[in-house]
């Protein structure tokens, strides 16, 4: 087994080190980073100049369609796996019953009571990103797109018409012409086809938005009208006025949790894509194979940590604020634990 | 706004997307998985209770069976002694009864031994009489001889020895 590892690195090594030497490498044009996801197709609508956004319409991104392509996966576990369930446990239900229960039992840590509640989120929080930053590092997943005209900015900048720039692409090899990610540099805009759905924050924000809007729910949904005494303190009472204070920052704090939320993950997913990105441009082939093991482990761990957040703000939200609940709350846990 | 690509629409479907997604698996997924884990925890914990109950009765299933096999070894005990009591008392009264029969056989034998001696002694009297008789009539009838009568007496001191 071992070995058999040890062929296939050395395998690819020689091929890396032969395209490497023939040229086929990336350059400082195809080094295009953009923050937002680029629009495949305009729905209803056309792209702007720039190519980079539709001027008109919803725009289909490649992060839309990784987000469709993670949710066939995730229903086809829900229906493969959820709706077969064998009591005696072969294969892939295995996994995804360690990952559920394993979940469960840290929600059920974090809140017995109402681990039946909110389970549901962030459980569904945690494989969605998991599966969906794990399928972003899968080979091709960024590299594989199509090309399309760039900004006219830098066209009228050159002096020259966009048409001619699109009429003839710089020559370059034929091998190099077809690689993977490669639009004949200068005036091209290379476009993937996929995107990893955390890299887009209208994926991030809407998980947030979710996650937060939950969490207020069920706080209160537990406490009632009650809940606002968190955040509204009376000043003249015996907290005294910098509770009122505090209370008020707390409910800043909670509106800026959905930030928090979504920039979280996607800065840690796009930083690492562009971290890849400027890896393989500094020293293709072999500078990006660290990195890229970093990247599976953040991948794994930004999906967690959304979902664990989501738990224990839940947990937070439902408690009651001081008083002889709240310690009734603590040693129970004391005891199930 | 636009170069974070935060597109007003996308973010909306993304929301019904969230929510989609949510119910969805917390429908198929999550809830029969862990149902399947609960009952699969009850159906472990049943069989546990079952086993811990079948290792129970079979410890008592022993108990009993020793307890019945002592019993009946100390029945059997009991058996042999009553049947060792009873052989030696039979053997007692065996030994009494001989010894009882064997007394009364020496008895008997005793008593017809000292009746025949009786009857012979008497017999012998009779005879020696008779011999004392006859001894005196010859002597007697010698003495009117007056010759020979000490041989008469030793004749007739021979033929006593003789009968005797």
């Amino acid at each position: 087994m071992r070995n058999r590892i040890l062929t296939v690195l050395g395998i690819l090594a020689v091929i890396g080190a032969i395209m490497y030497f023939l040229g086929i490498r990336m350059t400082k044009d195809d080094l295009h980073i953009s923050a937002a996801a680029e629009p495949l197709l305009c729905i209803a609508g056309k792209l702007a100049d720039s190519g980079e956004t539709c001027a008109t319409g919803v725009p289909f991104t490649n992060a839309v369609l990784m987000t469709i392509l993670v949710d066939v996966i995730l229903v086809g576990i829900a229906f493969g796996v959820g709706q077969r369930l064998q009591a005696v446990p072969r294969g892939f239900q295995n996994i995804i019953e360690f990952l559920i229960e394993f979940f469960y039992d840290f929600a059920r840590g974090v809140d017995k009571k109402n681990v039946g509640k909110f389970f549901a989120l962030p459980m569904t929080i945690l494989f969605f990103f998991l599966f969906g930053n794990m399928l972003a590092l899968v080979p091709g997943v960024g590299s594989i797109g199509m090309c399309r005209a760039e900004a006219p900015v830098a066209a009228t900048e050159a002096g020259a018409t966009a048409a001619t720039e699109k009429a003839a692409p710089p020559a370059t090899p034929l091998l190099v012409q077809r690689f993977p990610a490669y639009c004949g540099g200068k005036g091209w805009l290379f476009i993937p086809y996929l995107r990893a759905p955390a890299a887009d924050l209208n994926v991030t924000f809407a998980f947030a938005l979710v996650a937060v809007f939950m969490v207020e729910f069920w706080g209160f949904q537990a406490l009632g009208i009650g809940y606002l005494g968190k955040f509204f303190i009376n000043p003249f009472g015996k907290q005294g006025a910098i509770m009122t204070f505090v209370g008020i920052l707390e409910l800043f704090s909670e509106i800026m949790r959905i930030v928090a939320f979504a920039f979280r993950i996607f800065g840690n997913i796009f930083g690492g894509e562009v971290v890849l990105a400027v890896m393989a441009f500094l020293f293709a082939y072999l500078l990006p194979v660290p990195f890229y093991g970093l990247e599976v482990f953040v991948a794994f761990i930004q999906a967690v940590i959304f979902a664990v957040l989501t738990v224990v703000f839940a947990g937070l939200a439902v408690q009651g604020h001081g008083g002889d609940e709240d310690h009734g709350h603590t040693t129970n846990e004391a005891v199930a634990h | 706004m636009e170069k974070l690509g935060i597109n007003w629409g996308l973010l909306i479907a993304q929301l019904f997307n969230v929510i989609f997604l949510v119910w969805l698996l917390g429908q198929f997924l999550y809830k029969p998985i862990l149902n399947m884990l609960s009952e699969r925890t009850r159906r472990v914990q049943d069989s546990l209770s079952a086993a811990d109950q079948v290792k129970q009765q079979l410890a008592n299933a022993k108990k009993d069976y020793e307890a019945e096999l002592i019993k009946a070894r100390q029945e059997a005990a009991k058996i042999v002694t009553q049947a060792q009591d009873r052989a030696k008392s039979q053997e007692a009264e065996i030994i009494a009864q001989a010894r009882r029969e064997a007394d009364r056989i020496r008895d008997e034998a005793r008593t017809t031994a000292s009746q025949e001696r009786d009857t012979l002694l008497s017999d012998a009297k009779g005879k020696i009489a008779e011999l004392v008789t006859l001894t005196a009539t010859r002597v007697l009838g010698a003495e009117l001889q007056a010759k020979g009568h000490e041989k008469l007496i030793a004749e007739s001191l021979a033929a006593l020895d003789r009968r005797n």
